[in-house]
This record gives C-alpha cells, sequence and structure tokens, in this order.
C-alpha cells in the first residue's frame, strides 16, 4: 500500500510539472521559402492554420535571412499540429528603416495574393513526425503594387 | 519512562524523540503542501499585476474618450513625423497637464527640454513587465538611406496604439488601416536638407487627426485602439522596438500591427519585432474603441485579430 501511495504522490508531482492541459500534441515543422529561381524569401512571416478544428490553430514564423523558418503553435518553435493546414506567406518591409514612406517604398518582392489564406492557394499535410517543408511561391508581378500606394507623396525625405 | 530493568531513567538519551523516518515524511508532507501551495501564490500574484495592467489600460482609454469629447476627434498615432505621439497627447486627459505644458507643441521631440521627455507616468508601464528602467538606451538600425537621428533619451512605455495591419509595407503612414493614424499637419519648410541629425527644427503650425470615432465603421466595440506592445527583454529602451514613447518619429516604438503577418506574441522571448505581446500568461491585453478592456489569448488566429485592428474593413468578427 505504502509504495502505491508513493506512486501517487510521483505521478501527481509529474503532472504538475509537465502540466495537464489537454492541448494538441505539436511536431516539429522545419521549411524554408524558395521563389522559382531558387532565390529564398529573406524576410517576412509565414503562417499555417490548421483546418478542420473547432477555433482555428494557427502556427506561425519568422523568416529568417536565409529563407528558413521554424514553426510554432503553442511556444516559439514548438512545431504544429497534425493535418491539413492553409498557407499565408506575409513579407512587408521593416519598419524603422524610414521605408515606411510610400513614395520611398522599394517594389514589393512576394506576390501579393499569399497574404491571404483564400487566396495563396497553398495547401500542405503535416504528419505526426518531424518535417521538412518547402514552400515555394511567386515573384510580384511588375506593376502590381502601385494600387496600395497611391497616396499623393507629403514632403519627400523628411 | 523505564529501563529495561524496571528503574525509573531519566537520562536524555534513552527518552522517546522523533524517529528520523517519521521527521523526514513530516519534512516531505510540509514540502509537498508548500510545493502545492506556492504556484497558486505566483498565480495570485500574477493575477494582481493584470489586474492592475488592465486598470492601465482602462485609464489610457478613458484619456482617449476624453480627448475625443473635447476635439471630436480620435487622437492621432502622432501628430507628425518627428513631433509627438499619442501617447504624449492625452496627457492633459491623464491629470498630467503639468508634464504636458513643460512641451512645446511647435518644436520636434529632439529640441524638447528633459523633463518633458524623460518624465515617465505609472499608468504606461505594465507590473508584470518592469518596474524601470525607464529611459530609452539607444536608437538601433535607425541608419538607414532615408533618415538619421541619433539618439536622445526618453520615457518608454508599454503600450502601443494599434496601426491595424496594411496595407502592405506603408504601416502607419495615412494610409494604415489602423483605429490610429498619423495626423495631418502643416510644419514650416525645413531649413536643412532631411538625413542630418538632429532633423532639422521646423515649426509644426496646426494638425488635426485623420481618425474619428465615426471613421471606426467596423464599430467602436470591434476596433483595438491600443494594447500591450512586445518587447523582447534584449530590446528594452532600444528604438525601434522600445524607444521614447512620445517621441513621434519611430512608429515601432509607439504603435504595434495586429492582423495577417502580424500574429500577437506567445511569449517574451518570441523574435517578432512590430506585433503586440504581453508578459503575461498566455492573455495580451487590449482597448477597443467602447471602452472596454480585453484580454485575447495569444493564440488568436490572425484573421481574427485582423478584423479587430482594422477600422475599416467591412468584416464580420466572430467570438474572439
Amino acid at each position: 500500500m505504502r509504495f502505491r501511495f508513493e506512486l501517487f504522490v510521483a505521478l501527481s508531482m509529474v503532472c504538475l510539472a509537465v502540466g495537464c492541459d489537454g492541448r494538441p500534441p505539436t511536431y516539429l515543422v522545419h521549411g524554408m521559402v524558395v521563389f522559382p529561381d531558387g532565390k529564398p524569401l529573406t524576410s517576412g512571416t509565414i503562417e499555417f492554420e490548421a483546418l478542420n478544428q473547432k477555433k482555428p490553430i494557427t502556427a506561425s514564423s519568422e523568416i529568417a535571412t536565409d529563407g528558413t523558418f521554424q514553426l510554432g503553435t503553442f511556444a516559439p518553435n514548438d512545431g504544429a499540429i497534425a493535418g491539413e493546414h492553409r498557407v499565408a506567406v506575409i513579407s512587408d518591409f521593416e519598419i524603422g528603416t524610414g521605408i515606411e514612406r510610400p513614395e520611398e517604398l522599394p517594389p514589393e518582392r512576394l506576390h501579393l495574393k499569399y497574404r491571404d489564406f483564400k487566396t495563396s492557394g497553398l495547401k500542405y499535410v503535416i504528419k505526426p513526425q518531424t518535417t521538412n517543408i518547402l514552400v515555394e511561391v511567386e515573384y510580384a508581378p511588375p506593376k502590381d503594387t502601385k494600387d496600395d500606394t497611391k497616396t499623393p507623396p507629403t514632403r519627400a525625405g523628411d | 519512562m523505564y529501563s529495561s530493568h524496571g528503574k525509573r531513567c531519566l537520562q536524555p538519551l534513552e527518552r522517546r524523540g522523533f524517529t528520523l523516518i517519521e521527521l523526514l515524511v513530516s519534512i516531505a508532507i510540509i514540502g509537498v503542501l508548500i510545493a502545492l501551495m506556492l504556484p497558486a501564490v505566483q498565480q495570485a500574484r500574477e493575477q494582481a499585476r493584470m489586474t492592475q495592467c488592465r486598470n492601465n489600460l482602462k485609464q489610457i482609454s478613458m484619456g482617449i474618450q476624453n480627448f475625443h469629447s473635447q476635439y471630436n476627434e480620435l487622437p492621432p498615432s502622432r501628430s507628425y513625423d518627428h513631433y509627438t505621439s499619442w501617447a504624449f497627447l492625452i496627457l492633459p486627459f491623464l491629470e498630467n497637464v503639468n508634464l504636458f505644458e513643460n512641451w512645446d507643441p511647435e518644436l520636434k521631440y529632439y529640441y524638447q527640454s528633459d523633463t518633458a521627455r524623460l518624465t515617465h507616468i505609472p499608468p504606461y508601464f505594465c507590473p508584470t513587465r518592469r518596474s524601470g528602467p525607464f529611459a530609452s538606451i539607444e536608437n538601433a538600425a535607425v541608419l538607414s538611406p532615408y533618415e538619421t537621428s541619433g539618439h536622445v533619451p526618453g520615457t518608454v512605455a508599454d503600450y502601443g496604439c494599434s496601426a491595424g495591419y496594411g496595407p502592405p509595407g506603408v504601416w502607419n503612414w495615412i494610409t494604415s488601416n489602423g483605429a490610429m493614424v498619423m495626423g495631418d499637419a502643416t510644419t514650416d519648410p525645413p531649413t536643412v536638407p532631411a538625413g542630418n541629425y538632429p532633423p532639422p527644427q521646423a515649426r509644426l503650425l496646426r494638425f488635426k487627426s485623420r481618425t474619428s470615432f465615426k471613421d471606426l465603421i467596423d464599430g467602436a466595440s470591434n476596433t483595438i485602439l491600443v494594447g500591450e506592445k512586445h518587447v523582447r527583454p534584449s530590446r528594452w529602451g532600444i528604438a525601434q522596438e522600445d524607444g521614447a514613447i512620445y517621441n513621434g518619429d519611430h512608429p515601432g516604438s509607439f504603435s504595434r500591427c495586429g492582423g495577417p503577418g502580424y500574429p500577437i506574441a506567445r511569449s517574451a522571448t518570441d523574435v517578432y519585432r512590430d506585433n503586440f505581446g504581453s508578459y503575461h500568461n498566455e492573455i495580451c491585453n487590449f482597448t477597443l474603441g467602447d471602452g472596454s478592456v480585453r484580454g485575447i489569448s495569444v493564440y488568436i488566429a490572425t484573421e481574427i485579430l485582423g478584423r479587430l485592428t482594422a477600422r475599416n474593413d467591412n468584416e464580420v468578427v466572430e467570438e474572439f
């Protein structure tokens, strides 16, 4: 009996330490975002939203300068849950460089359709194992960004 | 006590005390009880700090509501580039008129007095995050081809206004879809070409906000005004992420994005720069246009978060 009691205490301590929160398990997902010519997308955010969930469960990651990412759902880099996901890739310019002024924006590199889950057309199935994913994206068509920056320029350079 | 041969014996060594096992067991039980209790105590303490944080946001929210009553418009995120930010403009409504009077509204941030720049006020700090230091340390990554602003220290803050999430690349410009955007200002022409430090002084003649409650066409109760800024501990006091809050030069210091591409940071060490995020456990606090303060799960889908930060996306907000 005494042994059983100790076992119970030990188990409850383990449970307290690990935390019984009933979250779905996540699996490590590494990946890389590349353009058709093999060059990586060097900045931005990638988001994987699990389909067929009661509440959306989103895994996201910042894209590193070499184009790689490692998804995190409940903590940074902890992976994604298993199942089918739709994917969005957003690559805005980093603020603080002075280029948040519309008249000074360089042309968009990534096609803007990837900003939205509905229009990105990217879908991946995460299997319950460590996964490597290559996300292939297209360049923006040359004049795509004009519509978004139709603000009349104020005083440039201030 | 009696010894084996029946004689009464008072020698202390033979007195019946606790055995080692008994002592260890009782210590173990006490240890388990304390171990059970400590997390609860810590949670209660954190809960108290969270309540204080929400109270801070409530005060900020009341400040904005009163600003709106006075001027019939929301405070702009900044009056104009280089001048001052929303956090300073609502000070008279946070009972800090005297601090506000120290500021010369015609001058750029870089030309203000130490009192105006460096005085910190308690409602701008979340107790879970920090109890100091309150002055900015440096500007990192501001030396760009477009602009060079050196560092002039000022007080920081843990809250930033919502800059929406778009259109791509121009957040916090006047086209941003957040509730608070840059003001419509008239200034003197600068006397020195841009790109010099300190930025050339030009008087701010007048400014007007571009948004008011009637521009929150998604509904004031569905639009985020101000929320907790995500700042990694290693970036405290460093612009753009955590620069001087009264400085209208660096949007990354006084505003944050939320929505597609800008999830709420999940923990204090998340690498994101321009996002909302808190040091509370899985909850980030926001104040909405109707004056309410809500804790939102940091795992909220970015699509829904985007509908909350955008003032004019015409989308239905699901339960969040």
